[in-house]
């Protein structure tokens, strides 16, 4: 299958989009609808003494209020550990906490009626900090205490490893609480049918788990559930933890009609996931000769108020805080710890991006002090494949650092920076940087992580790709249907997919951790395996060609035993009554031992990037402005080059975001930042010019050598953004984004 | 939620003064709804009666006559900006307009809108007063016209009475030896409220002197304000083309700015970066003209 090709075609869901005509769950109505609103908390933190829901009953157009009392199953979600209320009943610990659900006739009355819900607090201390939220007598976020997780993963011997270091780098390094900022908010509509089931219209990246978790809110049985969440209109991760359905499901079971609630984008930033923002301590040892020695990480990871996926996150984290590396002694600790600040859950880099931000600084600043250039330092401590990592497990996959660092090294952009460097200007200087990241692909280890597919010959002879994947803007639909129509020799335009369903596609899992495309690729295959299997079968059965004859697909149908046939013959003669299917199952090759006191790690595959970046920056007023940036990545085989091309620039952008722009800011529990004009994206006029640099060193097991690259991209150009600062102005900038204001206080360290 | 209201459209400029007569206080007068409408979405829009003017024709204009510009309260930011008049004749305005938000608030929000709301982040506020404008008030009994430097009383406050609506601005027209420039720093490229802004007036004299400086701040004080010592020093400047000296006349801006911590920034950064922003777009602006002679 190696010499599979892909035709490439326009984006199957470009016209629909483009045209405005695609409909996104937010955008269905049904007859009778009704409108949900969210009554948030009043209090960062607080106990609910009681909560009176009689005045809002009374208002003509409400339907129902609900309380915590009136949750049929189990009040509470959460990927891991479902500690998140859907209704709050007895204590709220952030902003968007739900407290009361209200169903009205209009949007309108129900916001009125949010208004006329009271609710007696006591008002308790917010813990705004996760070092201080670690102190013995700071407010408890949980009754068991604010620690999420704690993990430590250790390697030779740390200590030793910097006492034998000729320069050690000790910094401390903090990042942005991020928001998604998807263009469609958390929204969907609850419908419940005649039968007693109920269907969930919510745009998310996993339909079969909000099955599941919404099985468990409403005490129904998940067969009861159907959950249909293709398309998204964005999610980055926001939406891969449940957001608004348990509360419109809660609605629509209780009175009997549709229910729908779309966020405004206020109530988004109030209420919606973030990432995790990061206080990193790192002490870095190197050789004289640049040789990594020893790194001594410590990550205080800023949870939010509920679990969602903050563990995970941690470990991902702890997994890369020496990036893929040769480094005989480690110590990566790391403290999941709850705060009032919001909720943080899964976000695109999935804790990556945070600790090589730290890590790609020391390294820089050690090649720096040691007199070697930014490439040598890297190429001299770079795994390869066969090698330890520095957690300690063995790299059995493709391992491709060297290569996306070497193409860098050749980019138009790090080969001419001196010119680019030039400007006439006194008051601007101009700095190139690179960094380099792994980034581990897939659930991790210990997390079941399976995908199936099922390739349907349809009645006229084309086909219908049955897989879970949600398209939300990646542009995978389109790389699935090549796959599936490199794979039968047929034309794209054949292949329909059926996604993001739980009645009508196949669970393959989330469409998260760089999985799709990969996942995708040996579930379709897999599918297309069996589907040669069952035309032989059906062959075998109808003229006895032999159970075990091979069918390979050729010229728009296959060459068989009982010769030549078109897909429209094979139609004709077994697919009439129900489609021909092949089934594809997949799981994820894993490691064979998890790292002691890790869950989830070691990853198995990783997606590898190198990035350099120019910028220039104002020195009399801290601006910075992101110029060029040059992308070298590895994509196994690939399926598509605009859609990489297009993950490129969206990572990039908000890779961007992260390192200049985007802070979601807090005070005392209170989100400051509540619309797009103080919580600043960058805009079109902000974001670089590309130089893409593609690499196709096939991921070995892949049916079709493919990899996952949808969050590597993000991930160098955050140090290479912060680096290049350096290289511009001589500052160091270990806090981002780097706000104008921050940059001329690094520029100006006397000024108060 | 946005409350309820009454709306009212105005045809002409005669119907538009007498609804704002009608309704007085209760009203607030809506053109592009750039600022307005997400000051209804706030709950921060205390009248409950909108007179809409988007439909009176008659003040969208730009025309220059005998000498002076006339800008009409409905021009959009996008006519100003596009207007060859006013990118000639009072280029710090255009400059100013094209800064404002993104195409689509510029395509919208109009002069008279950007100017009555009184911000003191207003873009086109500091161009105004350093081109010397003045703003012309129509009340139903009448017009009167104010310097736009007296026109504002504080933060979102002008001398604006209840019946009265700004019809236009006026503004002596620029020659050739006269240089204007507009400066503005934000979070980001566009779509960016100012966290600082700047325009500046030079009227060069002989051997490339400046003989006459305007120089106005936005986002640092309670309004808009001129910088009377900063122009002074600007005026003392020798007349050859000198990073060093134009940033040192600048640096009298600290002295002359009085900002306030707030989201986009803290005053003591404003303070430092209003003196880079002056130079700088001082600087652009001189050694443009200085090239160009």
């Amino acid at each position: 299958m190696d010499d599979i090709r892909f035709e490439q075609i326009a984006r199957v869901d470009a016209q629909g989009k483009a045209c405005g005509t695609t409909a996104y769950m937010s955008d269905l109505s049904f007859p009778g609808m009704l409108y949900a609103w969210f009554v948030r908390s009043k209090y960062p933190h607080a106990l609910i003494k009681s909560v009176d829901v009689s005045k809002a009953m009374v208002l003509d157009g409400v339907v129902t209020v609900l309380t915590a009392a009136d949750v049929t199953g189990f009040n509470g979600f959460g990927i891991v550990n479902p500690d998140m209320p859907v209704i709050c009943g007895d204590k709220v610990r952030y902003m968007g906490d739900t407290v009361a659900l209200v169903a009205a006739t209009t949007e309108r009355i129900a916001e009125q009626a949010a208004a006329l819900v009271d609710v007696d607090y006591e008002v308790l201390p917010v813990v705004d900090d996760p070092i201080e939220a670690l102190k013995p007598d700071a407010p408890k976020v949980h009754d068991k205490g604010n620690v999420c997780l704690h993990t430590l993963i250790t390697k030779g011997d740390v200590e030793q490893g910097l006492r034998e270091a000729d320069v050690v780098i000790e910094h401390e390094y903090r990042t942005p609480r991020q928001a998604h900022t998807p263009l469609e908010t958390e929204s969907g509509v609850a419908v419940p049918e005649a039968d007693g089931s109920l269907s969930m219209y919510a745009g998310s990246q996993y339909a079969f788990r909000d099955q599941l978790q919404l099985a468990r809110i409403l005490g129904m049985n998940p067969r009861m559930i159907r959950v249909y969440s293709n398309p998204v209109g964005g999610g980055f991760g926001s939406k891969d933890e449940l957001t608004i359905q348990g509360g419109i499901a809660l609605l629509a079971m209780k009175t009997g009609k549709p229910v729908k609630v779309f966020l405004s984008r206020e109530e988004s930033l109030v209420s919606g996931w973030k990432r995790h923002p990061f206080i990193i301590r790192m002490r870095t040892g190197f050789k004289s000769d640049g040789t990594m020695l020893a790194n001594d990480v410590t990550c205080y990871e800023d949870k939010g108020a509920y679990s969602s996926l903050g563990g995970p996150i941690l470990n991902l984290a702890l997994e890369h805080a020496s990036s893929l590396y040769r480094v005989p002694n480690t110590r990566h600790e790391g403290w999941a710890v709850f705060t009032n600040n919001g909720v943080c859950g899964a976000m695109r880099g999935f804790g990556v991006p945070q600790v090589l931000f730290a890590l790609e600084s020391n390294m820089h600043e050690a090649a720096e002090k040691l007199g070697l250039d930014p490439v040598t330092i890297r190429r001299k401590n770079v795994l390869h494949q066969g090698e330890v990592s520095p957690i300690g497990h063995t790299l059995r996959t493709g391992v491709s650092m060297d290569l996306v660092l070497d193409a860098i090294e050749k980019s138009n952009l790090w080969q001419h920076r001196e010119e680019y460097k030039k400007t006439d200007k006194p008051w601007l200087r101009r700095g190139v940087a690179l960094a380099l990241a792994p980034q581990g692909a897939g659930l991790g280890l210990g997390i079941p992580d399976y995908a199936g597919a099922y390739i349907d010959l349809d009645r006229d002879g084309n086909f219908t790709l049955r897989i879970g994947l949600v398209e939300y803007g990646q542009g995978t639909h389109t790389g699935f249907t090549q796959m599936a129509a490199g794979l039968l020799h047929v034309h794209p335009s054949r292949v329909r997919i059926v996604a993001g369903q739980t009645e009508g596609s196949v669970d393959a899992g989330p469409a998260t951790a760089s999985r799709s495309t990969y996942t995708a690729s040996n579930a379709i295959a897999a599918a297309f395996r069996d589907f040669g299997v069952k035309v032989a079968g059906a062959l075998d059965a109808k003229y006895h060609t032999g159970a075990d004859a091979v069918c390979e697909a050729k010229d728009g149908g296959m060459t068989t035993p009982a010769g030549f046939r078109t897909y429209e013959e094979l139609a004709q003669e077994f697919s009439q009554e129900s489609p021909l299917r092949g089934e594809g199952y997949f799981v994820w090759p894993t490691a064979d031992r998890e790292i002691p006191g890790a869950a989830g790690l070691p990853h198995w595959i990783y997606s590898f990037a190198a990035q350099a970046a120019l910028v220039e920056v104002n020195t009399l007023t801290g601006e910075t402005h992101l110029l060029k940036v040059a992308t070298a990545l590895d994509t196994g085989h690939t399926v598509n080059p605009q859609q990489v091309e297009g993950q490129i620039d969206g990572g990039v952008a908000q890779g961007e975001g992260f390192a200049l722009f985007e802070d979601t800011l807090i005070a005392k529990g209170q989100v400051r930042t509540k619309n797009f004009s103080t919580y600043i994206i960058p805009t079109v006029q902000d974001v670089p010019e590309h130089e893409y640099i593609i690499l196709e060193n096939p991921e070995g097991t892949s049916a079709l050598g493919v990899r996952g690259i949808g969050e590597v991209v993000m991930v160098p150009v955050i140090p290479a953004v912060a680096l290049a600062i350096h290289d511009a102005t001589g500052v160091w900038v270990r806090h981002l984004p780097a706000t104008p204001e921050r940059v001329y206080r690094l520029l100006h360290p006397d000024v108060q | 939620m946005i409350k309820k209201l009454k709306y009212h459209a105005a045809h002409d400029l005669k119907e538009a003064l007498e609804l704002a007569e009608q309704f007085g206080s209760r009203k607030r007068f809506l053109s592009g709804g750039t600022d307005v409408m997400v000051r209804l979405k706030e709950g921060l829009v205390r009248e409950d009666v909108i007179v809409d003017l988007s439909h009176v024709a008659e003040l969208r204009f730009v025309r220059e006559e005998s000498g002076v510009v006339h800008v009409g309260a409905c021009a959009t930011h996008a006519d100003l900006s596009a207007s060859p008049i006013v990118r000639q004749h009072g280029c710090a305005l255009a400059l100013a307009a094209s800064r404002v938000g993104g195409t689509q608030i510029r395509n919208m929000g109009t002069v008279g809108g950007n100017v009555a709301n009184a911000s003191p982040a207003g873009d086109t506020i500091p161009a105004f007063i350093v081109l010397d404008a003045v703003v012309s008030i129509a009340s139903r009994t009448g017009t009167r016209d104010v310097p736009i430097i007296d026109f504002f009383t504080g933060p979102g406050r002008s001398v604006l009475a209840a019946e009265e609506l700004v019809k236009e601005l006026h503004f002596p027209a620029t020659g050739p030896d006269e240089l204007t420039g507009f400066g503005k720093l934000g979070a980001r490229q566009a779509m960016t409220i100012s966290t600082a802004n700047v325009a500046f007036y030079f009227r060069i004299g002989d051997n490339r002197r400046i003989v006459e400086a305007r120089i106005a701040f936005g986002s640092v004080a309670p309004t808009v304000i001129r910088a009377y010592k900063t122009e002074q020093m600007f005026c003392q400047l020798p007349p050859l083309l000198s990073w060093d000296a134009i940033r040192g006349a600048a640096q009298m801006a600290w002295k002359e700015v009085a900002p306030i911590d707030d989201l986009r920034a803290t005053a003591v950064y404003r303070k430092e970066a209003v003196v880079g922003l002056l130079a700088e777009a001082a600087y652009e602006a001189l050694a443009s003209c200085w090239h160009e002679r």
